[in-house]
């Protein structure tokens, strides 16, 4: 496992199931990244505000604030709105998924996802292609 | 009848009137005849007295009727109308006859008939004939009769008075008649006629005497009848009226609630569809959260075994495994609410200690409470009687209730779990709806004892509103994006309904930050006296006790876990059917579809109900019930013959309790079986 490294890139993970947190983290930190894990949508709001990432995966469901909330909020804030969101979630239905893209997410993973997955997304966010502000 | 009365009267009146009139008339004429005859025969004797003027001889002949009562007197005049003889009167001879009576009588020469004022002003006839010479109208003289009115007045005022009697008796005898009449006849005719009219202004309770004479009676009766029968036919349209009215508001208030009813049903069913929807969303959401973490650690360990350290590898499997655990209960869960919505949830009963369920389901949960530092604690009551449970659905629930508890108790918590005797399956009001606490109960009969198992924690506790949500199948959806359900709800559904199925109740009480206890009763296991002896008495000499066990888990399956029913028939389908019909409400069957097989089941099962065939292969239905009923231990079994022949005598004779014919219909089929369970 890699050590964390100011320069890498930086990824905000907010889930309430601590095993997601566990396994996410795993994954992406072992392509090099930089990974903060927060269980709930204030710890994830605090963390934003403290130090903005350049990806950020949020559950749907959790405890005090859903992800989709936290979404609607990192795109309507001027300092965080180009922030790249992967939704994260169990509720698999298409109306979700609609729900989630509408709240504004740049990406939309079910539950189960497979890690190399879940990495070729974080990967594909992190690329120099995309157009930086 | 007044009128009749008076004309009546009035022509009587006239009749005796005119009879009276000419009766009178006669007996003067008579009376006037008598005196000529009198006058006429003096004349003839007097005329030579008075052609020769012998007065003495005169004189004598006025005097010689006299005799007669009725004549007063008699005055013989000469031809100058001197007086030539007087009766009365003998010095008047000689005397002119110059009263004016004299006067008129001689002025004619004929008879002359009048009537005068005698002495006293008594009537008297007076009679006046003329003497005349033989053969000539020369006047020699005149003889003057007085005859008496009186007695004739006397005989004609008595009879008159005759008439007057005999007219009066008429009259009253006319008027008897007439009143008797018009009682008769004439009264009830009105009457009739009055009737008449009323019946015509719809007046049909008037009765009309019918105690009268001959056909006026018999028309009486006919009018009583048809005014009776109008009576009764406008009674029963009036009737069949005021029925229809109330069926049209009935059947309209019927539409109504109906119409209500489905709003509401509809409402419930779209409220149903968003739950299941929900439920559906949880459930996918429940399912992927373990496989989410089983896939993403198995891919961690497949993609690079080496990076990872031993401890790492065993924390990742233990993980997996987990997690694996986690899923299998779910799936297990979801199959137990899909038999529950199917009606198949089937309970093993048997009588069980309570300790001995509890103790084991603690022990698996001890590692997780200690996780959390929660002290779990058990009161039961060491003379607790048996309960009548499937051992392993009571695992389940107790497990159910205590992982719960854990879950809502914070750290440093305590659990208790406590059972003792309790006379009632449930305090007032448990369900829905009721007004209780929340819960779910049984509606089996309410039996004597029974044993109160609870679950109390010192957890968050749960909001009054919430209490009954939580027993709902879908109850922990709720908001599922804020509120995190634990797990996906089911678990205190499934729980309430195998409580439910044992005839039990279960409910909670709690409040925010009191903690909540949820507590549930089970009927006790009490062995029914008769079923021992009966057995005893039959089997004697064999073990009596694992007999009475097995007698004992044999009764306590027939008293809780809905009743057993025998199905004997050859016809394969008959069985299925039956089968169908009776499994979904609550009964247990047995099929078999030979004689010999329906006996040895009755002998092995003792169901409380035979449904039993006729016509079958070798051994028939008749010999079936007559084997049975020579059994002591079959012999009570009640049964019911289904059968296409039509000889319910036969049946009956041979003992069985109940004769449905094929072609049956299901709800008399069911009724029957409910009476005889």
């Amino acid at each position: 496992m890699q050590h964390p490294n100011p320069i890498d890139p930086y990824i905000l993970v907010a889930d309430d199931d601590p095993l997601t947190l566990k396994s996410v983290s795993i994954v992406l930190r072992g392509a090099g990244m930089r990974v903060v894990t927060v269980s709930d949508g204030a710890a994830a709001l605090a963390q934003l505000r403290r130090e903005k990432p350049r990806v950020v995966v949020f559950d749907v469901m959790m405890g005090s604030m859903s992800g989709l909330d936290l979404c609607r909020l990192v795109k309507s804030d001027a300092a965080l709105h180009d922030v790249y969101v992967i939704l994260l979630t169990a509720r698999a239905m298409q109306r979700e998924r609609q729900e989630g893209l509408a709240a504004g997410a740049d990406d939309y993973v079910s539950k189960p996802f497979s890690n190399r997955d879940l990495l070729a997304r974080v990967q594909r966010a992190l690329a120099p292609s995309r157009p930086r502000p | 009848m007044l009128y009749f009365g008076i004309i009546v009267i009035s022509l009587m009146g006239s009749v005796i009137y005119v009879v009276g009139k000419r009766h009178t008339a006669v007996m003067l004429e008579l009376t006037e005849m008598r005196g000529v005859a009198v006058a006429n025969s003096i004349a003839a004797v007097v005329r030579n007295s008075l052609l020769s003027y012998d007065y003495v001889s005169l004189q004598q002949a006025s005097e010689t009727p006299i005799h007669d009562n009725d004549v007063l007197y008699v005055v013989i005049l000469d031809k100058e109308g001197m007086v030539a003889g007087h009766s009365g009167e003998p010095g008047r001879q000689g005397q002119r006859a110059d009263d004016p009576t004299s006067r008129r009588i001689l002025a004619v020469n004929d008879v002359v008939i009048q009537t005068l004022n005698g002495s006293a002003g008594k009537p008297l006839l007076d009679i006046a004939v003329p003497v005349h010479v033989q053969g000539t109208a020369v006047r020699w003289g005149t003889v003057r009769v007085g005859l008496s009115l009186e007695p004739l007045l006397a005989s004609l005022a008595q009879t008159r008075l005759v008439l007057y009697l005999l007219g009066a008796g008429a009259v009253i005898i006319v008027l008897l008649a007439a009143r008797f009449f018009s009682r008769k006849v004439t009264v009830p005719l009105q009457n009739l006629a009055r009737a008449t009219a009323l019946v015509a202004k719809c007046d049909l309770d008037h009765v009309v005497e019918e105690n009268l004479v001959g056909e006026l009676g018999d028309l009486a009766r006919c009018f009583n009848t048809m005014t009776n029968d109008l009576k009764q036919s406008q009674d029963a349209i009036r009737y069949h009226n005021q029925h229809l009215e109330q069926i049209v508001q009935q059947r309209t208030a019927a539409l109504h609630q109906k119409a209500q009813e489905l709003e509401k049903a509809n409402a419930e069913l779209k409220e149903i569809d968003r739950l299941k929807s929900d439920f559906l969303s949880n459930v996918s959401h429940e399912l992927r959260t373990p496989l989410t973490s089983i896939r993403s650690f198995t891919e961690i360990m497949l993609d690079d075994p080496q990076a990872l350290t031993e401890s790492e590898r065993r924390e990742f499997l233990g993980i997996i495994a987990t997690q694996t655990e986690r899923l299998t209960r779910l799936i297990s869960d979801l199959l137990d609410i899909s038999r529950i919505e199917a009606g198949e949830m089937r309970c093993r009963v048997e009588a069980v200690h309570l300790q001995r369920i509890i103790e084991p389901c603690l022990e698996t949960l001890r590692t997780l409470a200690a996780s959390k530092q929660i002290r779990v604690r058990v009161e039961i009551d060491p003379e607790l009687p048996t309960v009548l449970a499937d051992p392993d659905r009571l695992s389940q629930v107790i497990t159910n209730l205590v992982d719960n508890a854990i879950k809502f108790t914070p750290q440093r918590g305590v659990i208790t779990v406590a059972a003792q005797p309790a006379s009632q399956r449930a305090p007032l009001g448990v369900g829905p709806e009721r007004g209780g606490p929340a819960g779910m109960t049984s509606t089996a009969p309410e039996r004597q004892a029974y044993v109160l198992v609870e679950v109390r924690d010192t957890g968050m506790g749960i909001p009054r509103d919430h209490h009954q949500r939580i027993f709902d199948k879908f109850g922990q959806v709720g908001n599922v994006l804020t509120d995190k359900p634990q797990g996906t709800g089911l678990g205190l559904a499934i729980s309430g309904n195998i409580i439910v199925q044992h005839g039990g109740a279960i409910w909670v009480e709690s409040a925010p930050g009191e903690g909540s206890a949820f507590r549930f009763t089970l009927p006790v296991a009490a062995v029914p006296e008769s079923v021992r002896v009966t057995r005893r008495s039959i089997r004697s000499g064999e073990s009596l006790a694992a007999d009475a066990e097995q007698h004992l888990v044999q009764a306590l399956e027939r008293t809780s876990a809905g009743k057993q029913v025998l199905i004997v028939d050859d016809e394969p389908s008959i069985v299925v059917a039956l089968t169908e019909l009776l499994e979904p409400l609550g009964y247990r069957t047995v099929g078999c579809q030979s004689g010999s097989q329906a006996i040895a089941k009755a002998r092995e099962l003792e169901p409380d109900v035979i449904i039993l065939d006729i016509m079958m292969p070798e051994i028939d239905g008749y010999d079936v019930l007559r084997l049975l009923k020579s059994d002591p231990a079959t012999a009570g079994i009640p049964v019911m013959v289904l059968s296409v022949l039509e000889d319910r005598d036969k049946a009956m004779a041979l003992g069985a309790t109940e004769y449905i014919r094929k072609p049956f219909e299901k709800a008399q089929l069911l009724e029957n079986v409910r009476a005889l369970v």
